[in-house]
């Protein structure tokens, strides 16, 4: 809030032209002269066309009501003054009952409340001006995000309105350990930010080191939650995404109560969830409504479609261009009559087929759906089959490269989604470059960096480096939730335990 | 600073797999040959667990060593017992032959793929590459390098789990009966299977960096010890059995050999997956030495931190090893640098032990304490 009100005092020296310090002007108060405040805010907003001024009179003392008519329910503005001044009560237990009436001496928050869609009522003689909470809100559904869909489980998700967002997480955990901060970020939008966390579970230092890099973001605006995820993750420069965007309020719930931290942005259904490990983008709020072994199998599948997405184009590029006699016997002939018409090493066979993949799906994402569908079919179908029997690409290069991109595709979160697929390409280059040798070396290059990379200081490939036994429970496998008793230790939470022994009644039979 | 404290140290299971990592590396390939060629034949198996006995001893000496310099390294340790002067000098022999054992680790490791899997790819490239991956991970904290050397160790268990195959043709006979070659044979030949236990030396310069008592710090140097004595032993015996003695006298990487003949229904030539599996063990025995080559070379600059001398360490072992030279001198080089990493690694720490008790040198509290690792309560 500090950074706030320093913002606001740029803006005030501004438009008053005032040499006054920076310290006094911030604690700039309102007068209690009408004229004075009328004054100051109409001079502020000269150019807001749809600043709204009304002049009435209660009980003989002047009084101006000032709103912004395209933030404003006139509805509400009607129902609160009228409740208030209706009554035969005296004009001060008038303006103590009215409970929503919030009086303010400071003018910036006079201003603050203007651009939030508040009226202002200002009455002649007194120093404070009261803020009425009439704001306009035009909200959608609550409905469940198309990114992010579950067979069962809640099917609620996040909309545009950071209040319905923070409403939908406080009714999902009702505790008052509950911590909410909100911040404005954008010196000129002001856009609200809030950050959620359980204050008895999450870590105090990370609380901390994240409310550092919200506070010391610099910007005039705040357009999409990538903009505040790049400014306050660790390393750029990774592949990988440092933070789990997610639209469920479910999700949000559940890492926060494993001790992270939630990050809302006014004006997006995206929840920023951070710090954040590898292995969560693998997991789906599915894998706990189903048995614990269809949650395990499918969890397994998903990690291997991890490997395939990036080494499967590769392994076929260095067998075919290095390692032939990798290959059984038997299969010998199958390969080698398929690769042996094409005029060009399987390098650039798999960067044509890689190329072609990810036009149909930058082409076919954005288009309305029967049009995304018909480019789908012409595109990986027609091109596939015909560009086989014009003898440019072999048989086994499309099954890889279909199996490559379906494998890709597995993963529940669209940031690390797009991230595999760029990942193969390296390997590819490798590959063909120097075999099995370059894929080894690229291999150990990636992991590298999983290991390096932290994000907030918590080790981004935990549980398996460094090496956490008891959190495999929940990584790789899917035990049944009983079993966990023990919240992940990757987040460092200060509380760790997560429930009791649930299941007592099997001693009593 | 209690931050950066924490990140430069390793729970004593990371120091385990650590060494583990830096031992099993380049020779393993080699290892059954050489001590076969040693003298014990197909006894070799026995002199591989004697040298595992004679590096526990070694790994007491460190724990003797290390409860007079608890929070020391092997560097800081050598300018304290043997004074500035001739202490900075045993450093920069020390650095020396750590880097002059990275230089054979490359030297080989381009060698055996030049002749098995990659004839024509320019060594320039093979040794570049592998030179460019270990700077990328030798720069980072001990932390790091500890995490990765963990997650690779599963390869090991793959490695054995290749090799279980050769059990369905063994032929127990040929290692009957056992001892057959008499105990100087194996005695002698212990020396040779010593050698390929090099990279020990970790435990004395990885035991300040590491949290825990000492207690705690030398069973996670025993277990370390006892796992890869046990593997290159399994190794070794697996081999005896498969190849008959005349059979081994041939082969110079029986391992390779060994696993070459199997084939599975998807997978024709096995030894190209255990190649690329292999190649990781090379490389963290090449980071293993790199770190303490460097950290060796930042403490005789009288810096902390390692990371900037990493990158000329990476540019002195890439020229030497790309640099023309002979098969046959390179196989002298590598014997001669085996002889006197046995002298660095077996004399010395009795020699520092010695010393230490004579003149009664004890880590000195002011100074060092402050510069390096966490103690060891």
């Amino acid at each position: 809030m500090k950074r706030l009100t320093r913002l606001k005092l740029e803006k005030g020296q501004q438009s008053e032209a005032n040499a006054n310090s920076p310290q006094q002007s911030s604690s700039k108060k309102t007068s209690n002269l009408l004229i004075k405040n009328q004054d100051f805010i109409e001079n502020t907003f000269k150019d807001a066309g749809d600043l709204q001024k009304r002049n009435f009179k209660i009980e003989d003392k002047k009084a101006t009501l000032y709103y912004l008519s395209s933030l404003t329910d006139f509805k509400k503005v009607e129902r609160m003054l009228g409740s208030a001044f209706d009554s035969q009560r005296s004009f001060n237990s008038m303006i103590e009952h009215a409970a929503t009436f919030v009086p303010t001496n400071s003018q910036n928050k006079v201003i603050e409340g203007l651009l939030e869609g508040r009226s202002l009522l200002l009455i002649d003689g007194v120093e404070m001006i009261y803020l009425l909470d009439t704001g306009s809100i035009i909200k959608r559904d609550t409905s469940e995000p198309m990114n992010e869909k579950v067979v069962r489980g809640s099917h609620e998700g996040f909309v545009e309105d950071l209040g319905t967002n923070v409403h939908l997480l406080r009714r999902r955990i009702s505790s008052r350990q509950l911590a909410i901060h909100y911040y404005k970020i954008g010196t000129d939008t002001n856009t609200s930010v809030c950050i959620l966390y359980m204050k008895n579970i999450a870590n105090p230092q990370l609380v901390q080191e994240i409310t550092k890099r919200i506070e010391s973001i610099e910007m005039d605006m705040t357009f999409s939650p990538g903009f505040i995820e790049e400014f306050i993750e660790d390393s750029t420069f990774s592949p990988f995404p440092q933070v789990l965007n997610t639209e469920r309020p479910d999700r949000t719930m559940a890492a926060v109560m494993d001790g992270q931290v939630a990050i809302m942005i006014e004006g997006s259904p995206t929840c920023i969830i951070t710090p954040i490990t590898f292995f969560a983008f693998y997991q789906s709020p599915d894998d706990y409504n189903s048995r614990f072994y269809v949650g395990t199998f499918y969890r397994m599948i998903r990690i291997l479609s991890f490997l395939i997405a990036i080494l499967l184009p590769a392994i076929y590029i260095a067998v075919v261009g290095f390692h032939f006699e990798i290959i059984p016997n038997d299969l010998v002939l199958p390969v080698k009559s398929s690769v042996q018409q094409i005029p060009y090493p399987p390098i650039v066979e798999a960067i044509i087929m890689e190329l072609t993949i990810e036009l149909i799906r930058e082409a076919g994402v954005r288009l309305p759906s029967p049009i995304g569908q018909t480019i789908g079919i012409v595109g990986g179908l027609v091109i596939g089959d015909a560009i086989v029997t014009a003898g440019l690409v072999s048989n086994v290069m499309i099954i890889v490269v279909a199996l490559t991109a379906i494998a890709a595709f597995v993963v529940p979160s669209t940031e690390m989604n797009t991230s595999v697929r760029i990942l193969r390409f390296p390997f590819m280059f490798a590959a063909a470059t120097f075999g099995f040798f370059g894929i080894s070396f690229t291999g150990m290059l990636l992991l590298i960096h999983l290991c390096k990379l932290e994000s907030f200081g918590i080790p981004y490939f935990s549980p398996v480096a460094p090496f956490q036994w008891k959190d495999l429970k929940d990584t790789f496998l899917r035990m049944p939730v009983w079993l966990m008793n023990l919240k992940p230790t990757a987040y460092k939470p200060v509380k760790k335990k997560q429930q009791g022994y649930s299941r007592r009644w099997i001693k009593n039979e | 600073m209690n931050n950066q404290n924490q990140k430069n140290t390793i729970t004593p299971s990371q120091l385990a797999l650590f060494v583990i990592q830096t031992q099993v590396g380049v020779g393993v390939l080699s290892m059954p040959f050489s001590v076969f060629d040693a003298g014990a034949k197909t006894d070799g198996w026995i002199s591989i667990l004697l040298a595992g006995l004679v590096v526990q001893i070694i790994i007491f000496v460190y724990m003797f060593i290390s409860k007079r310099y608890p929070t020391s390294n092997l560097y800081l340790i050598l300018e304290s017992v043997f004074g500035k002067w001739l202490g900075k000098f045993l450093i920069l022999i020390h650095v020396v032959y750590f880097i002059s054992v990275g230089v054979i680790i490359l030297i080989l490791f381009s060698s055996i793929l030049t002749v098995w899997a990659f004839p024509s790819t320019p060594q320039f490239f093979k040794v570049g590459i592998a030179v460019f991956t270990a700077w990328y991970l030798a720069k980072e904290n001990v932390r790091v390098i500890a995490r990765f050397h963990v997650i690779v160790s599963v390869l090991l268990v793959i490695v054995i789990l290749l090799t279980v195959t050769a059990f369905t043709h063994a032929e127990f006979r040929y290692v009957l009966p056992i001892g057959h070659t008499g105990i100087t044979n194996i005695i002698l030949s212990a020396k040779a299977a010593t050698l390929s236990l090099l990279g020990f030396e970790l435990f004395i310069i990885l035991f300040a960096k590491t949290e825990g008592t000492l207690k705690t710090k030398v069973k996670a140097a025993t277990i370390a010890n006892v796992t890869v004595t046990l593997i290159y032993a399994y190794l070794a015996f697996t081999c005896y059995i498969f190849f008959s003695p005349e059979e081994i006298g041939l082969v110079p990487e029986p391992i390779l050999y060994l696993i070459k003949s199997f084939s599975f229904i998807v997978l024709e030539r096995t030894d190209l997956i255990f190649l690329t599996v292999w190649m990781v063990s090379v490389l963290t025995s090449f980071v293993g030495y790199l770190y303490i080559a460097s950290l060796g070379t930042a403490i005789l600059f009288n810096k902390t931190n390692h990371s900037p001398f990493v990158w000329g360490i990476c540019l002195i072992t890439f020229l030497f090893s790309v640099s023309p030279h002979n098969v046959l001198r390179i196989g002298e080089i590598s014997e001669l640098i085996s002889n006197i990493g046995g002298v660095f690694s077996f004399i010395f720490p009795f020699v520092i032990l010695a010393v230490a008790l004579l003149f009664k040198r004890k880590e000195s509290n002011e100074s060092k304490t402050g510069k390096k690792g966490v103690s060891s309560t």
